[in-house]
């Protein structure tokens, strides 16, 4: 009897050993593919991280490409890649290669880039500039909410709706909006205070258009020369009553008048679907546009940036963003025409505008304003996937 | 009688030692086939959404026209270079019926397929749900209806996958699950604004 609950005893304890063993087998195979589930997300991570440093590291210097492979070490992991410039879908572009290694998980991406649309971090209100802008706006509608082109509002991603280096005092009434820490206020009078915003640029305000984007000097005259995307150079044309002539409607890309000092008059649009930039700009900030409106063919919007130094009597809509560069705007006269006019905040047309630019003049632009802050963040956002495979 | 006590004794101490011992493997029993359940679900999730990011961040690349050309609740249609060979090709999700998967007692189980190009549609996974929503630029849900519309479904730049797979067989009356959620933004899709 004794020998037969031995055997029962020592029959359990293998069935209990094979059991344990089996368990403690499945238990290992579970904890292997955990770890090796780990190790390749993992190494993804590694990968676009490190795709995501090297498009930053470009987008500040747009000449910068690999001799051979490089490698870094990044989480953990290594990452080696190339930086070359190739002809890809018809396009010339910037090719990333990375391939990333942790504990022996490989995963690699390859990430075809170029300078694309942007929002420059000067434009920090719907209507940004260096000076008084009491009389300028008037009783203009202004609503930093960030407006899609097809008009709905992206919540919380707008900007000021007034911003300027002087305090503003809304005299006339005018319906003022704008986005707050990420808080949307909409259009109202009296405004919210948070949306207008005094600014103490320190010196850093912009002399030119193209310090707005961070251009060498005379980037964007050189585009609107080319006549790339419709773009137009005009310099002090001829008037026709007070208005500049010379131009073809609709604007597109860039539209540059240039004026000399002492030279003065309108700037009317035509026909429907103007957009781009307008720039209106003149030795020493020293341009003078004392209209911008419109005749009865155009339908009276502009989608685009609008950069001048002085002009008053702005007769028309604005989807995009406004930015006036002369610290002397109008500080005499009254305007009563740009009541039910509106300027709308718009990154989506801000980008679409900076994007020929981008394009076609191999600048990243900038992401700061010359100052400590970094308003536009990564260099990413300056220099645009075009095609990503991982 | 000593011999009789013996006995006796012996027996008591072995039938509780032989009861003990039963016990405990009837608990690792049970213990092994619940992690070897969990295990099943746990890979075939792994497995689903790894074959689902592999293809999804991959949407639209060298694709010049319309990207999306199916966006509904249980089905997604969409055109990539899926294999970097120059050339784009379709490649469909989408959910089939309870009654075209075996081998599970799980009355909710449902097959969810692949196909890409005109190729053989193959079973990724069996799951119970599957739904994906879609986002526009500011990463708002996009509402099913509007995504009729080819025009709208252009307008998609990012989508977000719900899976929630169960186990082939109740534990203790009720089948046990694994959900995953994830918002995949397809990088490809930030070109077009």
């Amino acid at each position: 009897m004794g020998k037969a609950i031995l055997i029962v005893i020592l029959g359990s304890i293998v069935l209990l050993s094979i059991l344990n063993l089996s368990t403690n087998k499945h238990l290992n195979s579970d904890t292997q593919y955990s770890v090796d589930f780990y190790a390749d997300a993992r190494a993804k991570n590694i990968a676009c991280s490190m795709t995501q440093m090297l498009l930053s590291q470009i987008a500040d210097n747009l000449t910068y490409e690999t001799v051979g492979t490089q490698q870094a070490s990044l989480f953990g992991g290594t990452a080696e890649f190339t930086v070359s410039r190739v002809f890809f879908e018809g396009d010339s572009l910037t090719k990333v290669y990375v391939q990333a290694d942790y504990f022996g998980k490989e995963r690699t991406v390859t990430a075809y880039c170029k300078p694309g649309g942007w929002t420059p971090p000067f434009i920090r209100g719907a209507w940004t500039a260096n000076a008084d802008l009491d009389r300028t706006i008037s009783d203009m509608d202004i609503d930093g909410r960030d407006y899609r082109l097809d008009g709905t509002i992206i919540p919380g991603n707008g900007v000021y709706g007034v911003s300027s280096s002087v305090s503003f005092f809304n005299t006339e009434d005018a319906e003022i909006g704008g986005t707050h820490n990420g808080v949307d206020y909409p259009m109202t009078f009296p405004e919210n205070p948070d949306i207008i915003e005094l600014y103490d640029w320190s010196g850093h305000f912009p002399e030119s258009p193209d310090e707005i984007l961070g251009y060498p000097e005379g980037t964007l005259k050189a585009i609107a020369q080319s006549g790339i995307g419709g773009s137009q150079y005009v310099k002090n044309p001829i008037k026709d009553g007070k208005s500049f002539t010379g131009f073809t409607y609709p604007l597109s890309g860039v539209t540059y008048l240039e004026l000399d000092n002492g030279v003065e008059g309108e700037f009317l649009l035509k026909k429907k679907g103007n957009k781009g930039m307008l720039i209106v700009h003149g030795p020493n900030r020293s341009s003078r546009i004392i209209g911008i409106k419109y005749d009865a063919t155009s339908d009276g919007v502009f989608t685009g940036l609008i950069v001048t130094d002085y002009s008053f009597h702005h007769h028309l809509d604005i989807l995009g963003g406004v930015l006036q560069l002369s610290p002397n705007l109008e500080m005499g006269k009254n305007c009563n025409g740009n009541a039910d006019h509106w300027v709308h905040y718009s990154s989506e047309a801000i980008i679409k505008a900076t994007e020929i630019v981008a394009e076609n003049s191999a600048y990243a632009g900038n992401n700061d304003w010359g100052g400590d802050n970094i308003f536009a963040g990564m260099g990413q956002r300056r220099y645009h996937v075009k095609y990503w495979y991982e | 009688m000593n011999s009789l006590l013996d006995v006796i004794g012996s027996s008591i101490i072995g039938g509780i030692m032989y009861l003990l011992l039963f016990q405990v493997n009837s608990q690792i029993s049970m213990t092994s086939i619940e992690i070897l359940q969990s295990t099943f679900s746990s890979r075939n999730t792994v497995d689903a959404v790894t074959v689902l990011e592999y293809d999804l961040n991959k949407l639209g690349y060298r694709v010049a026209g319309d990207f999306i050309t199916a966006a509904e609740e249980n089905k997604i249609e969409f055109w990539s270079d899926i294999k970097n060979e120059d050339s784009t090709v379709k490649v469909l999700y989408f959910l089939g019926d309870s009654t075209e998967v075996s081998g599970t007692i799980n009355p909710n189980d449902r097959p969810l397929y692949r196909r890409v190009a005109d190729g053989d549609t193959q079973m990724v996974s069996v799951v119970r749900d599957f739904k994906i929503t879609y986002l526009d630029s500011a990463y708002n849900k996009i509402s099913f209806a509007s995504l009729n519309n080819q025009a709208n479904r252009n307008k998609i730049r990012g989508t977000r996958v719900y899976l929630r797979i169960e186990s082939s067989e109740p534990s203790e009356g009720i089948y046990p699950y694994i959900e995953f959620k994830r918002t995949i933004i397809p990088k490809n899709l930030g070109r077009i604004i």
